[in-house]
């Protein structure tokens, strides 16, 4: 498997659906596959800026994020449910491209395999 | 009246509890990712009282100014007080 698609599309904190789509990108950019992680629908709310745990025992889904950035996965969002959630590009971590819908299609037709959390 | 949400605005459950509430006129807390429905322009037309568990807020990261006005923030204590006090409590939608 050289590549791997990974679309995220629950919210954060509600649920394990958004740390298991994190954990299984770092692991698969430590194998060195090509991790695409694609946050749609509520699982945009990932890509927010100043998420705050403190204080429960929540991991930080923003640091995951930024974690994937840096190990070399590519991050994107869907432009429709960042203007559906509210989620200006000002608000979003550094690092995550905006696409549109055909984008991401395109982007999961041309990966060997897709996640779907 | 209070309605307690925890299912986010994407969600058909937490819709349902929206509804209720906006058809009964009743309160409403917001849980979890129902603190979403927090934001502007997502609860027009309720005319309860709106809550929202600051600290399910904190953690995803929703700032003030995003927020819609009039929503009281409460934290745990503040949850129980109010379905203490309340006649009657339906959920978690």
């Amino acid at each position: 498997m050289n590549s791997i698609a990974i679309v995220l599309r629950k919210a954060p904190y509600g649920s394990v659906d958004a740390p298991e789509a994190v954990r299984h990108a770092l692991g698969g950019a430590i194998e060195d596959v090509d991790v695409k992680l694609l946050l749609v629908d509520a699982g945009v709310n990932a890509a927010r800026k100043g998420q705050d745990p403190s204080g429960t025992e929540y991991s930080n889904l923003e640091t995951g994020i930024k974690d994937c950035i840096d190990m070399g996965v590519s991050v994107y969002a869907n432009k429709v449910s960042l203007a559906e959630n509210n989620l200006g590009e000002d608000k979003m971590i550094e690092g995550i491209t905006a696409l549109d819908s055909r984008e991401i299609a395109g982007i999961i037709a041309a990966s060997d395999t897709t996640m779907v959390f | 009246m209070l309605i307690l949400i925890k299912n986010g605005p994407d969600t058909p459950e937490g819709k349902r509890g929206l509804q209720l509430a906006l058809d009964m006129c009743a309160d409403i807390c917001l849980l979890q990712n129902a603190v979403y429905f927090a934001q502007k322009e997502r609860l027009e037309g309720v005319c309860g009282k709106v809550y929202v568990l600051e600290e399910d807020k904190r953690l995803r990261g929703l700032n003030a100014d995003e927020m819609e006005k009039d929503i009281l923030p409460l934290d745990y204590d503040g949850l129980v007080d109010i379905m203490d006090s309340a006649d009657k409590v339906a959920g978690i939608f």
